[in-house]
């Protein structure tokens, strides 16, 4: 029973010795953050202070298996509580605004409204898409959520827990700007592995926008 | 009244008439298929459009050829979500790697399976025959109540257009514009038994 013992304290020890081996290697740079709790708090006092961002943005699609990637550019806006607009500029025009429980698209084509109520994944991806910008996606219950930090930013890995959204991502990645506590960069990682990534640059926190950008 | 018999047995008959009535058997000229005929899509990007008996639907679209000659169909949102990945194998055997729940429907991916395969040419890599009428030259084939074509002027000088039909109707019609015929600027495949239209722009990835 001892000896039993003493295998597992050695099993334990190996494994929580290279736990931060692990964690280095699974994201290179970023460690565990040390205290959730303190983190999750100071966290959302910090985004809370972001009341709006304008930044240009680069997303790239990348098809893992057909070794195909597309890459497009456009302007990117977020006003709190709950307005976002992204323009898609290059190489295709489309743009997109989040209006609380609102969503509209023009593709150019056709001027599309829907109140995102009706559809529950579509009510659940705007959720998620404004409580990343909020910085209160730590509070959402459906994630399993892990946060790493370096020097400059945080990473916070959102697992979905719900079966018809885990169905299209199998991760989502935020890394956050811990200077100006926006987000900089958005991962969303699908079940077959292929991945968008949207990268935001130029950005201007706090810079204040009118609420005409939002309006259609 | 007896006019208005008369006129609704007239109009009645017009509609009854087939489609392909005026067409006739021609010879199938070797030359204008072995130039004309449909041989799939270089690997490109196109804007997507999908119109559905009033509901609207945009993406982007890849077509893709990889080396075993089978080809990717993937169609995604603008914002990176993958809505579906279709394959047709080289002998056009079809598979659905992956679709979203909301499209998983048997006679959407049915839909989607026909409209890409006469797109991609599959049905035209057997033995062809011809047909003609005053102003298009007809070749396919004419299999059971099915038809499946491609047209082209009476000089063969261009492809203008595919179509799948039954004996009596036209159901499908695609017509490229632009661009080469592996790699057209414009797709537009438009469906004639019900109100569905499929429109495809050709991405410039370095714009």
């Amino acid at each position: 029973m001892s000896r039993h013992r003493c295998i597992c304290t050695v099993v334990l020890s190996v494994l929580l010795s290279s736990l931060p081996l692990l964690v280095a290697g699974q994201y290179p740079g970023y460690q565990t953050v040390k205290d959730p709790d303190a983190f999750r708090l100071s966290f959302g006092l910090a985004t809370s202070k972001v009341r709006s961002i304008e930044s240009d943005f680069l997303q790239e699609k990348v098809l893992l298996a057909l070794t195909e990637r597309i890459t497009s550019k456009g302007k990117f806006w977020f006003k709190r509580e709950s307005k976002v607009r992204m323009d898609y500029l290059t190489p295709f025009e489309y743009k997109m605004i989040i209006n609380g429980d609102n969503v509209y698209f023009n593709d150019g084509q056709k001027e599309t409204q829907v109140n995102v109520r009706s559809n529950r994944l579509f009510q659940q991806v705007n959720r998620i898409m404004i409580e990343c910008m909020q910085g209160t996606i730590l509070e959402s219950k459906e994630f399993d959520i892990r946060a790493f930090e370096n020097g400059n930013s945080y990473l916070i890995e959102l697992k979905p827990l719900s079966g018809a959204f885990r169905k299209i991502f199998d991760m989502i990645i935020l890394i956050i700007d811990k200077e100006s506590a926006s987000p900089e960069v958005i991962r969303m990682n699908e079940p077959s592995g292929d991945n968008t990534v949207i990268t935001l640059t130029n950005k201007v926190v706090n810079g204040g926008l009118s609420d005409e950008i939002f309006a259609y | 009244m007896k006019y208005l018999l008369i006129s609704a047995l007239f109009m009645g008959g017009f509609g009854c008439s087939s489609y392909y009535d005026s067409l006739r058997p021609a010879t199938a000229d070797p030359d204008c298929i072995q130039r004309l005929k449909p041989r799939g899509i270089d690997s490109s990007w196109f804007v997507a459009r999908v119109d559905v008996v009033g509901k609207h639907l945009s993406g982007l679209l890849l077509v893709k050829e990889l080396e075993d000659r089978s080809t990717r169909l993937v169609f995604t949102n603008e914002v990176g979500v993958t809505f579906f990945d279709l394959e047709f194998l080289q002998d056009g055997r079809f598979e659905v790697k992956k679709i979203i729940e909301p499209l998983n429907r048997k006679v959407v991916i049915e839909t989607f399976r026909d409209d890409f395969s006469l797109l991609l040419g599959y049905p035209f890599k057997g033995d062809l025959k011809g047909w003609w009428n005053k102003e298009e030259r007809y070749f396919g084939i004419a299999n059971g109540k099915e038809r499946t074509y491609f047209t082209t002027g009476s000089e063969c000088d261009s492809l203008r257009s595919l179509e799948a039909g039954s004996a009596r109707k036209l159901k499908v019609s695609i017509t490229m514009n632009g661009g080469v015929q592996r790699r057209p600027e414009r797709i537009i495949i438009r469906h004639h038994t019900f109100n569905m239209t499929i429109t495809l722009n050709l991405i410039d990835k370095n714009a």
